[in-house]
């Protein structure tokens, strides 16, 4: 079981990133990190190693026959 | 000289009527612009829906509208309609504030290319709407431009980012508007307020001239009281543009033809454990009515399987989360105390991500897009809510859905529109009932890649079946009465 992520860590992720945080502004900010980084290893888990899901192309529809399109 | 109906009917006819009106020189565009701003003059103090009004420009412009609309010269389908851009979409000369601090006095040296198209339409650009601080939240609270206010009930939001828009073409401040949507910023609002707004298939319009989000995302949509309006405002802004990378270089169609096929035959699927989970109970009402008036319309519902769509609100966090604090680390660095408390916290966990996690929000995005391939060959589109929960007070930051656990608001409003947001997908937000306090309620149909014009011709077949779109905000009827 990995450890949330709490103020401490926010504070130090601020400043592994280049900025200054206050401590109630990391306090404010922790309970938010910690619920979208649950959220965030749930999706690594959906996507998977085995799966090969790529990058590109992710969002654009420039061919839209191969992408299910109707044109 | 035109004759022109009496305010009161103007202000409630449609885009496309009023654009028909115009055309057969039966209604005058100076008219039409003089009740627009005679609404807003009386209407916005409360509603904080625009951040800019173009008074005398417009009117100026409506006059020209006239005068060659008279000598036989109409410059296109929208020829002197007024219309209203959200204020991240830039005007040459024009203030272009995002909604920000930071961008409030900053005039861009050019159009966005969807302005300009709406201008080549013969649109009359009547101002400019608030927003969520740079479209990064779904509340419209403006910290910098006021709350914006939700056109049926002035205590509500009127959800966003897009929520100036929302309201203006509710409260019938102008006919049309265009939003933009990341993560549902077009859909929510139109929702929350009772219009239709369409998240268009990303790259199908231009994002030129648009101070970005999430640039993987961002789409420029259109906001109208009508499902019939929303068409021919796609038609005005659609098509490639060789000034935005992400544009898409597919032929379009002409989305406002066709739009009365019906339903018959057309199958539409519900997501099993989603399109119908974890609503508010007048929500889960409506859109059971709306399936319901489909079958009778001749549609086929199936149901369908999708269990990975189970992350598809965290993943949109975490693209949502990261490229906006990329776009915004330098202004985060030097003028922290200029963005609002929310936008500046969300920033500064956008740059708490790690890369991998960035990464596998992507790669999630392509298996998503790759389940819905998979379902559109068994359904022509997919149903679910546009959002889970009618207008919440102003202000607030949880959400009561079911049961007495307060939600996250903005992971409860992105339940439904992720998918679409993710996968680019187009969707079309279509008003579908009322709650027990007269909020409205929006229907979301998800369609296939470039086929907005199955997403207008099923929403044709509702508005012609229901009449939820033609009810009008309270707000909206106080304003009938001549300002004091």
């Amino acid at each position: 079981m990995s450890r949330e992520v709490d103020a401490e860590a926010v504070l130090v992720l601020a400043a592994a990133a280049g900025f200054d945080l206050a401590p109630e502004d990391a306090r404010s900010l922790a309970p938010i990190a910690a619920e979208w980084f649950r959220g965030a290893r749930l999706v690594s888990a959906l996507v998977g190693q085995e799966a090969h899901h790529t990058l590109l192309p992710v969002t654009h529809f420039r061919h839209p026959e191969e992408a299910g399109g109707t044109l | 000289m035109i004759k022109t109906p009496a305010n009161d009917e103007l202000l409630d006819l449609s885009l496309t009527r009023l654009a028909t009106l115009i055309r057969d020189r039966d209604v005058s565009p100076v008219d039409v612009m003089d009740a627009c701003l005679r609404r807003i003059a009386v209407c916005d103090p409360e509603a904080h829906a625009f951040i800019s009004v173009y008074d005398e420009q417009a009117r100026s412009v409506a006059r020209a509208s006239e005068a060659m609309i008279s000598a036989g010269y109409p410059i296109g389908p929208l020829h002197g309609v007024p219309v209203a851009l959200k204020d991240n979409i830039c005007l040459k000369g024009l203030r272009t504030t995002a909604g920000s601090k930071i961008l409030a006095h900053w005039k861009p040296t050019e159009d966005a290319t969807v302005a300009a198209h709406l201008r080549a339409s013969g649109a009359i650009i009547v101002g400019k709407t608030n927003m969520h601080e740079f479209a990064w939240g779904g509340t419209s609270a403006n910290p910098h431009y006021g709350y914006v206010r939700n056109a049926w009930d002035p205590s509500r939001f009127p959800a966003g980012s897009s929520g100036g828009s929302g309201v203006a073409v509710a409260a019938r401040m102008c006919f049309g508007a265009l939003g933009t949507d990341t993560g549902g910023s077009v859909r929510l609002p139109a929702a929350v307020n009772g219009v239709v707004g369409l998240r268009p298939t990303i790259g199908r319009v231009s994002n030129f001239g648009v101070v970005p989000l999430a640039w993987s995302m961002d789409t420029v949509g259109p906001m109208t009281r009508t499902v019939e309006d929303c068409a021919l405002m796609l038609n005005a802004i659609a098509g490639h543009d060789r000034r935005d990378d992400g544009s898409a270089s597919v032929p379009t169609t002409d989305y406002a033809a066709n739009l009365e096929r019906g339903a018959k035959g057309l199958r539409i699927g519900v997501i099993s454990g989603y399109s119908l989970q974890h609503l508010q109970p007048a929500v889960l009402a409506a859109i059971t009515n709306a399936l319901k008036a489909y079958e009778a319309l001749g549609a086929i519902i199936v149901e369908l399987e999708m269990p990975d769509i189970s992350g598809n609100v965290s993943a949109q966090l975490t693209v949502e989360a990261c490229e906006p604090s990329a776009y915004h680390q330098r202004w985060l660095r030097e003028r922290p105390n200029d963005y609002g408390e929310d936008v500046r916290l969300l920033l500064r966990l956008g740059e708490l991500h790690f890369a991998t996690q960035y990464i596998q929000a992507q790669r999630y995005r392509a298996l998503l897009r790759s389940r819905f391939v998979d379902a559109f060959r068994q359904v022509d589109v997919v149903i679910c809510p546009t959002l889970p929960f009618t207008a919440t007070p102003l202000g607030a930051t949880t959400v009561l859905i079911e049961g007495a656990q307060e939600e996250d608001m903005l992971s409860a409003i992105m339940q439904f529109t992720g998918a679409a947001s993710l996968t680019g997908l187009p969707a079309l937000s279509v008003p579908c009932g009322f709650d027990a306090e007269g909020l409205p309620i929006g229907m979301q149909l998800i369609g296939r890649p470039f086929d907005e014009s199955t997403l207008f011709q099923l929403g044709v077949a509702f508005q012609r079946a229901t009449k939820f779109h033609l009810q009008k905000p309270e707000v909206g009827g106080r304003l009938e009465r001549p300002p004091v």
